[in-house]
């Protein structure tokens, strides 16, 4: 076992202080695909971990497998900090890929792919303790906080980074950067599960041998890395963009069907269009060919994610439940005669103008009573470097 | 098909009608077009009625017309085509008197947008537009319906915001002699430019209003048409025509397709074409749509609208006046209402009488083109000859 590669997603929005922050139309469904499609190869078994409860009642797991074009890839879900993270990666057999988001600031999504050749990394222990300093109860909406941080500090962190030191250049997740550089140690300004990733990345980038400490409360797990050289470390960061301030009205809730929903959710989600017997191509799949006028078949095909936007318009007033101003384009797919119209991503609204070059991501398009509505977005090319 | 007639032709001022409900609004409208009849009309001489109303409120709306208006011995049929309904409720009565079935019949269309709140609308439209699970959520609102096509239209063929305002200056400029029209002033290109975005390109004075109103028509065959005037207006041609739902699937924005389709189905039911209309009551929802429609509809060639209107052809005075009621932009849009309005217009322009008289007309236009810009309306009518 070891580790072939890591991919780390960063978000261009940024908040007023300078922060990376998930955009609007993003949570820890989509940027954890953004990490996923971002490895060189794609995964046939993904271990999505979280701090989230609500997120094992969620759909994320189908979603996930829709996002990285493999509708049969297994995806586990695993409630856990970021010591659960380095157990999925030193358990895990190769093809699997552990992914985990940050979805507060500074936001990120880290995904780590398991192969036979790479950087291979060695168990360096493990500590177990309770400290239950944030706990929430199943069935209750928000976690009772016994309001202790130099209690944490003394008899959480100190202990288990104590027991898990040694030598070598060590890189200490789950606690706040300043304690890792009081104890000597490198820190994250990541937080959360994802960054157990992060870290190990920061010991790959060091080139030199070293040893990642992931703590989560009392409790912790150590590996070592002795030859970082065969894990490639891929990031995804687009130029920052100021996230600035917009309200929502949300006196509306957006409808939804969930019959519709459903129905449409394959296509949708796998951007799989129906190919007729005389070669037409449409999107959404119909099951009557619009070209020869005859029945459609069952084939599929998935659509090309590149194109080019042939007309794009901004809202500007308030819309109930949106963020206003929002733009939607209708977008000409490259290779064929085919478009779609898709929300404006990832660039301040109305920068985006027709002939724009830039790809399909897959977003959340609306909260619809509640349920995230996910479909694809048009994210223009950056500026060209 | 035996030839049709108006011979009746009423409605009433469009605007925001909080105090009316349709029950009273209705009634108001028959009673104008009844009043314009210039021989009389009884209400026992209407044999079948058409309804155009887009959104029901008020309960079940074939039923309250019946109701309302006292045809509780007819056959009352509810139509609704999206922005098209009003000509299309036109052209349903035309069928039924041209088969022979009926010799008098009775158009009515209303709507009453501001009977919701105006944060519901939005949602209760794409409701009524868009595929739920597809288009639905990106809120896709109804001027940026009609952005798609503009913006796309502006970008090949180099039409600017400045040809958009024009469009706004000389359809307000109309309004102001119009007592049914629901924005009675004029504005300057300065305002419209400068007015707040609402959907780019269109700023809050490229818009129609959101208006309640009823319009209502007499139709006759023409065989019995000399009972109630000496001067009927004849319904020479209707179309009806559609076009893909999706704005994905539209092949070519710069045009709507269901206007072309219509229109190539009036003009060759009437025998006429573009360069014979005198007059044109068009559909201006959203300023950039009336260049769109002068080119859908023939008035001139593919790219040329902006210059049309540069010249001040479709003024009044000009070589085809379009919209001399204010049309949507400044009399109003009451959906189901809108369509039969035009042809209260047109009516009044070919008998003479009109607020914004054309000298001369004899051939009259209307269109309409609505819902995810996927049906239009088109209804000619003509003049009694030497009258």
């Amino acid at each position: 076992m070891a580790l072939q590669a890591i991919c780390i997603y960063r978000p261009c929005w940024v908040d007023a202080s300078g922060q990376r922050v998930l955009g609007h139309d993003e949570d820890e469904t989509t940027a954890a695909i953004v990490a996923l499609r971002g490895l060189p190869a794609t995964p046939r078994r993904v271990v999505f971990v979280s701090q989230a409860p609500e997120f094992i009642e969620s759909d994320t797991a189908v979603v996930a497998a829709a996002g990285i074009d493999d509708t049969t890839v297994a995806v586990e879900r695993r409630l856990g900090g970021p010591d659960a993270v380095l157990d999925a990666i030193i358990s895990a057999h190769a093809g699997t890929a552990v992914v985990a988001v940050h979805a507060d600031a500074p936001a990120a999504a880290a995904a780590a792919l398991i192969g036979d050749a790479g950087a291979a990394l060695i168990d360096a222990g493990a500590v177990a303790r309770s400290l239950p300093l944030r706990m929430r109860a199943i069935g209750d909406a928000e976690a009772s906080v016994y309001d202790d941080p130099r209690l944490m500090r003394e008899r959480g962190w100190r202990p288990a980074t104590e027991a898990l030191g040694g030598d070598m250049p060590t890189v200490i997740v789950g606690v706040p950067k300043n304690y890792a550089r009081s104890v000597r140690a490198q820190g994250e300004d990541v937080q959360g599960p994802a960054a157990a990733i992060i870290g190990l990345a920061s010991v790959i980038e060091s080139r030199a041998s070293g040893r990642l400490i992931a703590v989560n409360g009392a409790s912790a797990r150590a590996v070592d890395m002795t030859d970082v050289t065969g894990c490639t470390v891929i990031e995804i960061a687009r130029d920052p963009v100021p996230i600035g301030k917009t309200t929502v009205d949300h006196s509306v809730e957006i409808p939804i069907s969930l019959a519709a929903y459903e129905r449409a959710f394959d296509a949708k989600l796998s951007l799989a269009a129906s190919v007729c017997r005389c070669g037409a191509v449409e999107f959404p799949p119909r099951p009557w060919c619009s070209e020869c006028g005859q029945p459609s078949g069952d084939a599929r095909r998935a659509l090309p994610r590149q194109g080019a936007i042939y007309s794009a318009v901004t809202v500007r007033i308030a819309v109930p439940g949106m963020r206003s101003p929002y733009s939607i384009a209708i977008v000409d797919l490259d290779g064929v005669d085919l478009r779609v119209m898709a929300p404006i991503t990832d660039v301040p609204a109305g920068s985006a103008a027709i002939g724009d070059r830039g790809s399909l991501v897959l977003r959340r398009m609306a909260l619809r009573r509640g349920v995230p509505d996910y479909g694809y977005a048009f994210q223009p090319e950056g500026p060209a470097p | 098909m035996r030839d049709v007639t108006i011979v009746g032709a009423g409605m009433i001022p469009f605007g925001e009608l909080f105090h009316q409900s349709i029950k009273e609004m209705m009634p108001r409208a028959v009673d104008a077009a009844f009043r314009s009849v210039d021989k009389g009309i009884e209400r026992s001489a209407i044999e079948a009625a058409w309804l155009g109303q887009l959104q029901a409120v008020d309960g079940f709306p074939s039923g309250v017309l019946a109701d309302s208006c006292g045809l509780l011995e007819i056959p009352v049929t509810r139509i609704e085509n999206a922005c098209a309904t009003g000509n299309d409720a036109v052209r349903n009565a035309v069928m039924a008197i041209g088969s022979g079935m009926v010799d008098v019949a009775l158009v009515v269309g209303v709507d009453k947008t501001r009977e919701t709140s105006a944060k519901a609308t939005f949602w209760d439209w794409m409701g009524a537009n868009r595929d739920q699970a597809w288009d639905f959520p990106l809120a896709l609102i109804s001027p940026a319906n009609f952005a798609l096509h503009v913006a796309r239209y502006m970008h090949e063929y180099g039409v600017t915001r400045e040809h958009l305002a024009m469009v706004a200056v000389k359809n307000h400029h109309n309004a102001v002699n119009n007592p049914y029209a629901h924005l009675r002033f004029e504005v300057t290109i300065e305002q419209v430019l400068n007015a707040p975005m609402v959907v780019d390109p269109f700023g809050v004075l490229d818009c129609t209003p959101q208006s309640d109103g009823a319009a209502a028509l007499v139709l006759a065959a023409a065989a019995v048409a000399d009972r109630y005037t000496d001067h009927p207006v004849h319904v020479r041609g209707v179309g009806l025509g559609m076009d893909r739902v999706m704005h994905a699937h539209k092949r070519d924005m710069t045009t709507m397709p269901p206007t072309v389709r219509a229109a190539r189905r009036a003009y060759t039911m009437a025998g006429i074409g573009p360069n014979d209309i005198d007059v044109a009551e068009v559909h201006d929802c959203f300023t950039g749509v009336e260049l769109i429609d002068y080119e859908d509809l023939g008035f001139c060639e593919r790219g040329h609208a902006g210059k049309m209107i540069e010249s001040g052809a479709t003024k009044i005075g000009g070589r085809l006046p379009v919209n001399p009621s204010g049309g949507l932009k400044a009399k109003g849009h009451p959906p189901g209402a809108t369509g039969v309005a035009q042809c209260v217009e047109l009516f009044e322009q070919l008998r003479g009488h009109a607020a914004n008289q054309v000298d001369g007309a004899r051939w009259g236009l209307a269109h309409n083109v609505g819902g995810p810009t996927a049906v239009s309306a088109v209804t000619i009518l003509e003049a009694s000859r030497g009258g």
